[in-house]
C-alpha cells in the first residue's frame, strides 16, 4: 500500500470512528427532539420514524403543567448563586494565588474536598435545618446549597486563572498609587474575564442541573426544572411526549451556550489546567 | 488587634468571607448530620418522641441487620471502578483521536461532545428509560431489525450495566474534552527527539505522553471517582434502586431509608456519614498519589 | 341483570361496616364482627340525622342549594388561594376539570400540585415538615394511620357536623361506608373518600373462547391459567402483576394474601406475624404467578402492569378497579373490546379482596382550611358526584352504582360489585385489608423489599418471610 493510500484509509476510519461517536453521544438527544415532537400514539412504536409534527407536547407542559414557573425559579436561582459564588469565590482565589502561606496547599484541598461533598449525605441536615429557620419550599435555601459547590469551584478554577497573570501588570498599578482593592477591581479583574465567564457557564450549568437539593427542599413555590420529571409519571404511564418536552426547552439553552463558549469550556472542564 | 491579625496574614483579608460561607455550609451541617445520626428520629414526629441511641445506627449497618448496606457499598465501589475505568480510556482515546485529526468535522464532534455534559441527568436519565425500554424501547427495535436477540435492560441482571452505561455516556465527553486539551497542548519536539532514539509507541506513551498528562489524568480520575461514588439522579430516574437491590447505591440506600416511605432519617444520617467518609477517604488517596513524585 | 345488581347493591349496603354520616360513631376499624348490627343502625341514623339537618337547613336557607352555598362561600372567601396536593390518578383529572366551575361559584382560587403517588407522600410529609404550603391533601388509605397518629392531617368532624359547612346537598349518608371507615383513624374522621377502589381480574375473552378456557374462582386455577397462557402464543405472557421492589411488590402481593391466610400481623395484637405457614405460602404463591408475567415484571408498579395488559401483552390482570377504566377506552388501550372483568378468584383461608381508597384531608397548618372545606365539599358531593364520575374519578357512593345509565355505561361495574362483595368477605372473617398500624408502609417496605430479592432468586420464600419478619420487630423494637 502506497503512502498516499494509507493516509486514504487512515483518513476514512477516523471519519467512520467520528462518526460513530457522534452517534452515540447525539442519539439520547436526538431521541428525546423526536419524541417530543411526536403524537401520542406514536411514541410507543419506536419504528414510526415518518409522522406528522405536533407543537402539542410543548403547548402542553407550558399551558396545563405551567412549566414556566419552573424555568423562571431555575434562572433565578442558577443566577443569584452564580454572582454570588463568583464574588465571594473569586476574591478568594486571588487570596490564594497571590499569596504564600504555610497551610496554603492543606486549605485548598480543604477548598475541594467541599466540592466533593456527596447532595444525598449533606441534605439530611440541610433538610432539618431549613425546616427550623422556615425556609423549605423559598428560593433563598436552594441558592445557598448551590453555593456549596459553585463556591468551592469559583475559588479553584480562579485561582489558577489569576496566577496567569503576570505579577508585574499589578506592581505597575501599585506604582501608580493604587490600593490593592483597585488593582483587583481595575486591573485584575478585566484581564480574568474569559476565566470568569468559564466559570460562570459551569456554575450556572451545575446550578441548573442539580436535583438532590431541588427535590427534598421545594415543594410547590420554588420548584426548578430538574424536579419536573415527577410532574409527568401517571398512573396510565408516563407522559413521555411532555417530558421530552420539557427536556428539549431545559437543555436548549444550555447547549446553545456551551457551544458558543467551547473554548472556554474545556479550559474549565480542565481547572484552567491548560490554556485552551 | 483585628487589624494587626490581618496585617499578619494578609491573605486571610480575602479568603476570610469564603472561607467563613464554607465553615458555615459545611462544618454545621456535618456536625448536626452526626447529631442525628446517633438518634432515632423519623420524619414527622415530634421532638418529644426522638430518643438518643449512640452509636447503634451504625452498628446495625455494619452488622448485617441492614442487610443492603454492604451491598450498597460493594456496587457503590463497582460502579465507581468500572465507570471510571471505562470513561478514562474511552475518553482519553477520543481526545487523542481528536487531537490528533485535522478532519473538517472537528468542530461538530466537539458540538456533540458538550451535549451530554449539560444535559440535564434526571431528565436524560428518563430519556434512557425510554430508550431502553424491553418492549417499546429503540435499543430493543433496533437490535430487533439486526436480528439480536432482544435484552430486557432495566430487569435485574441488566440494571446495573444500563445504569453504567448512561453513565458512561453522560461523562465520557468530559473526560474527552480533558485529555483533548491535554494531548493537544503536548510539547512536539520531545517526541521527535524520541523517535530519533528508536522508541516505539507505547514507549513513546509510557514516558512521554503518561508524564505529561499526569496531573491532568488525576484531575479527571479525582472527578469521575468521587462524582460516580455520589451517583444519585441518573438511577433514581432510571431503576429507583431496583430490580431488588441490583442498583441500591450509598445514596440511593440513604434516600430509600429517608424517604416519607420509611423516614428513618437517624438511619438514614449514619448512612450519609459513612458515604462521606468513603468519598473523603478516596479523594484523600487520589490528592496523595497526584501530589506524590510531582 | 341490572336488577340483580341493585339488589346486590341494597345488599351491600346492609352489610358493609359503619356508616359515614356526621354521626361521630366511633370506627369499626378495631371490631369489625360487630359491624353489621350497629351498620344499619347507623343508616337510619343518619337518615334521622338528615331530616333534622333539614330543619336547620330552613332557618339558614341560603346554602340549602348549591348556588346559594357558593353565594355563601364567595362572601367570605373571594379571592383566597388554596394550594391542592394530589397525586396523578383519574380522580384528579375529574377534579381538575370541575375546577373552573368551583372558582366560578365561590371565588376560590385553586392551584394543583400533581404528583406520581410514589413520590407524594414525601412532599406532603416534608411540606408537612416545615413549608406548609398545601390546604388539600389527597391522602392514600395506607397512610391514614400513619398521617394519624403524626398529626399531618386535621380531624374533620366539626366541619362534617356543621349544617352551615356541611350542607344537606352534600348527603354524607350516600357515602358507601366501608369506604368511610377507612378515613377513620382512632374514631376521629381525617380524610374524606373520593376513590374507592378494591381489586379485580381482567382477562381477555378471545383468548379464553380460542383456547376454550372459564374464568378462574380460585387461586389454583388461576395459577394454572397463567401458566396455561404464559408463551402460549408469540410475545404473550400469563399475567401483569406489580412486582417492584418495595411497596409496590407489596401492595400485589397483599392482594392475595387473604386468600391464603389472615395476614402478615394478627389485627387484634398488632402484632408481626410474616412467618407465618399461610403468608409463605402466599409469597409462594406470589412468586409462581410472576414466573408467568412478562419478563421486566420486576420494574412493574400498577403503571406497567396496566400498560402491559391493555398492549395485548397478557392474558390477565389482577390490579386496582379505579384504573380499570383505561382498559375499555380505544383511545388508550389495544384491547377494549375483548376484555371481561370478574372478582378475584378465592383461597383455601376462604373469600377476600382488596379494600383501599383516596381520602382528601386538610393539613394541620393549611393556610385556608375553610377554603379547602369549600373545595372537598364541592367536589365531593353527591350534587356533583356524576359530573365527577363522567370525568373518570372513582366511585365512592352508593348512588352512583345505582345510576343506571352508568351501570349500562361501566362493563366492569358488575365485576367490582361482586369484588366489593368478596371485599365485605375480609370484613366478616374479621380483617381489614390494611392493618391500622402507623408504621404498616415502613413494614411493607421490608416486606416488598425481600419479596422482591426472593423473585430475584436471592433467598427461598421462606427465607424473605423470616428475614421480613425479624426485620420488622426490629423496626418495631427501636
Amino acid at each position: 500500500m502506497s503512502r498516499a493510500q494509507k493516509r486514504a484509509v487512515r483518513k476514512v476510519v477516523v471519519l467512520l470512528l467520528f462518526l460513530i461517536i457522534c452517534f452515540f453521544f447525539l442519539a439520547p438527544y436526538l431521541w428525546m427532539v423526536l419524541i417530543s415532537l411526536k403524537p401520542k400514539v406514536d411514541i410507543y412504536d419506536p419504528g414510526k420514524l415518518l409522522f406528522v409534527p405536533t407543537l402539542e407536547n410543548y403547548r402542553s407542559i407550558i399551558e396545563d403543567a405551567h412549566i414556566l414557573e419552573y424555568f423562571k425559579n431555575s434562572m433565578l436561582v442558577s443566577a443569584v448563586s452564580t454572582v454570588l459564588s463568583l464574588v465571594i469565590g473569586s476574591i478568594a482565589a486571588y487570596g490564594f494565588a497571590r499569596f504564600n502561606w504555610k497551610d496554603r496547599e492543606n486549605m485548598a484541598f480543604m477548598v475541594l474536598s467541599q466540592r466533593m461533598l456527596p447532595a444525598m449525605a449533606i441534605v439530611i441536615p440541610y433538610f432539618l435545618m431549613a425546616m427550623f429557620a422556615g425556609w423549605l419550599d423559598t428560593r433563598k435555601i436552594l441558592v445557598i446549597c448551590y453555593m456549596l459547590f459553585n463556591v468551592p469551584f469559583t475559588i479553584l478554577m480562579m485561582r489558577g486563572f489569576f496566577e496567569d497573570i503576570p505579577l508585574e501588570i499589578e506592581e505597575a498599578g501599585k506604582i501608580d498609587g493604587c490600593s490593592g482593592w483597585q488593582v483587583l477591581k481595575e486591573l485584575i479583574i478585566p484581564l480574568s474575564l474569559p476565566g470568569l465567564t468559564a466559570t460562570a457557564i459551569f456554575c450556572l450549568i451545575n446550578s441548573w442541573n442539580e436535583f438532590v437539593f431541588a427535590n427534598f427542599l421545594t415543594s410547590v413555590k420554588a420548584k426548578t426544572v430538574p424536579t419536573s420529571v415527577m410532574l409527568f409519571l401517571s398512573v396510565s404511564g408516563t407522559k413521555w411526549g411532555e417530558m421530552a418536552a420539557t427536556g428539549v426547552l431545559a437543555s436548549l439553552p444550555v447547549i446553545v451556550f456551551g457551544i458558543a463558549v467551547q473554548k472556554y469550556m474545556i479550559r474549565g472542564l480542565t481547572f484552567g489546567a491548560v490554556k485552551g | 488587634m483585628i487589624k494587626r491579625y490581618f496585617k499578619k496574614k494578609p491573605y486571610m483579608t480575602y479568603i476570610a468571607p469564603a472561607m467563613a460561607l464554607m465553615t458555615v455550609l459545611t462544618l454545621f451541617p456535618t456536625i448536626f448530620l452526626w447529631l442525628i445520626s446517633m438518634t432515632n428520629y423519623q420524619l414527622g414526629w415530634d421532638l418529644g418522641r426522638v430518643k438518643f441511641v449512640g452509636l447503634d445506627n451504625y452498628i446495625r449497618l455494619v452488622s448485617g441487620r441492614d442487610p443492603d448496606f454492604w451491598n450498597a457499598v460493594y456496587i457503590s465501589l463497582k460502579f465507581m471502578v468500572i465507570t471510571t475505568a471505562a470513561e478514562m480510556i474511552f475518553g482519553f482515546l477520543i481526545g487523542k483521536l481528536l487531537c490528533d485529526s485535522e478532519s473538517r468535522m472537528k468542530p461538530i464532534v466537539f458540538a456533540v461532545l458538550i451535549i451530554p455534559i449539560v444535559m440535564t441527568p434526571s431528565i436524560a436519565g428518563n430519556i434512557w428509560k425510554l430508550m431502553l425500554n424491553a418492549e417499546y424501547g429503540i435499543v430493543n427495535y433496533f437490535l430487533a431489525v439486526l436480528h439480536l436477540p432482544r435484552v430486557t435492560w432495566l430487569d435485574a441482571d441488566m440494571a446495573f450495566t444500563s445504569v453504567v452505561l448512561a453513565d458512561i455516556w453522560q461523562w465520557t465527553p468530559f473526560v474527552a474534552l480533558i485529555s483533548y486539551a491535554g494531548v493537544c497542548s503536548l510539547p512536539t519536539d520531545q517526541y521527535e527527539a524520541a523517535r530519533i532514539d528508536g522508541g516505539n509507541a507505547f514507549q513513546l506513551f509510557r514516558y512521554i505522553t503518561l508524564p505529561s498528562l499526569r496531573p491532568l489524568i488525576f484531575l479527571a480520575m479525582i472527578f469521575r471517582t468521587i462524582d460516580s461514588l455520589k451517583i444519585y439522579d441518573m438511577p433514581f430516574v432510571l431503576t429507583q434502586g431496583g430490580p431488588g437491590n441490583s442498583t441500591e447505591f450509598l445514596s440511593l440506600h440513604i434516600y430509600r431509608l429517608a424517604n416519607a416511605q420509611n423516614g428513618l432519617i437517624g438511619r438514614a444520617a449514619a448512612n450519609a456519614i459513612i458515604l462521606m467518609m468513603i468519598s473523603s477517604a478516596v479523594s484523600k488517596v487520589l490528592t496523595y498519589f497526584q501530589r506524590k513524585e510531582m | 341483570m341490572k336488577k340483580r345488581i341493585f339488589a346486590t347493591v341494597t345488599a351491600l349496603s346492609m352489610v358493609i361496616l359503619a356508616g359515614c354520616g356526621s354521626s361521630g360513631q366511633p370506627a369499626a376499624t378495631q371490631a369489625p364482627e360487630t359491624t353489621q348490627a350497629p351498620q344499619a343502625e347507623t343508616q337510619a341514623e343518619s337518615q334521622a340525622e338528615t331530616a333534622a339537618e333539614e330543619k336547620t337547613e330552613e332557618a339558614a336557607a341560603d346554602v340549602s342549594t348549591l348556588e346559594g352555598w357558593g353565594a355563601a362561600v364567595k362572601e367570605q372567601l373571594d379571592g383566597t388561594k388554596i394550594v391542592v396536593s394530589m397525586a396523578s390518578h383519574p380522580s384528579t383529572e375529574a377534579f381538575q376539570a370541575m375546577t373552573d366551575e368551583f372558582t366560578d361559584l365561590t371565588g376560590i382560587q385553586v392551584e394543583w400540585d400533581v404528583v406520581e403517588q410514589t413520590y407524594l407522600k414525601n412532599k406532603q410529609l416534608l411540606d408537612f415538615q416545615g413549608a406548609h404550603s398545601y390546604d388539600v391533601f389527597m391522602v392514600d388509605s395506607f397512610w391514614n394511620a400513619e398521617y394519624g397518629s403524626k398529626n399531618v392531617v386535621q380531624p374533620l368532624d366539626d366541619y362534617l357536623n356543621d349544617p352551615e359547612k356541611t350542607p344537606e346537598w352534600y348527603d354524607a349518608a350516600d357515602l358507601i361506608p366501608a369506604y368511610c371507615d377507612l378515613g377513620r383513624y382512632q374514631g376521629k374522621t381525617i380524610g374524606i373518600p373520593i376513590a374507592g377502589e378494591t381489586r379485580f381480574l381482567a382477562y381477555r375473552t378471545d383468548l379464553f373462547e380460542k383456547y376454550d378456557k372459564k374464568v378462574p374462582t380460585t387461586m389454583d386455577e388461576f395459577l394454572e391459567l397463567a401458566r396455561f397462557f404464559n408463551g402460549k402464543e408469540d410475545g404473550l405472557y400469563g399475567v401483569a402483576l406489580r412486582a417492584q421492589r418495595g411497596i409496590h411488590f407489596a401492595s400485589g402481593w397483599l392482594t392475595t394474601m387473604y386468600a391464603f391466610c389472615d395476614g402478615m400481623m394478627d389485627q387484634k395484637t398488632l402484632e408481626p406475624k410474616i412467618d407465618d405457614p399461610g403468608v409463605v405460602e402466599s409469597l409462594e404463591w406470589y412468586l409462581e404467578m410472576l414466573k408467568c408475567a412478562p419478563p421486566d415484571v420486576s420494574t412493574y408498579t400498577h403503571e406497567e402492569a396496566l400498560g402491559a395488559f391493555m398492549s395485548g401483552k397478557t392474558a390477565m390482570w389482577l390490579d386496582a378497579t379505579a384504573i380499570a377504566a383505561a382498559i375499555t377506552d380505544p383511545e388508550q388501550s389495544a384491547i377494549y373490546d375483548k376484555v371481561a372483568f370478574a372478582a378475584p378468584p378465592d383461597g383455601p383461608a376462604g373469600e377476600s379482596a382488596a379494600l383501599a381508597d383516596w381520602n382528601v384531608s386538610i393539613p394541620e397548618g393549611a393556610q385556608n382550611p375553610d377554603a379547602a372545606w369549600a373545595f372537598i365539599m364541592f367536589m365531593t358531593s353527591r350534587e356533583k358526584s356524576l359530573e365527577y364520575v363522567e370525568n373518570g374519578g372513582a366511585a365512592t357512593r352508593y348512588s352512583i352504582y345505582e345510576n343506571e345509565s352508568l351501570v349500562e355505561e361501566n362493563p366492569s361495574f358488575p365485576a367490582q360489585l361482586a369484588a366489593l362483595e368478596k371485599a365485605n368477605g375480609l370484613v366478616k372473617r374479621g380483617l381489614q385489608w390494611t392493618p391500622p398500624h402507623e408504621q404498616i408502609n415502613q413494614m411493607l417496605d421490608i416486606m416488598g423489599s425481600y419479596g422482591s430479592r426472593a423473585q430475584a432468586g436471592e433467598m427461598t420464600a421462606q427465607e424473605a418471610c423470616e428475614k421480613a419478619q425479624q426485620d420488622v420487630l426490629d423496626l418495631l423494637g427501636e
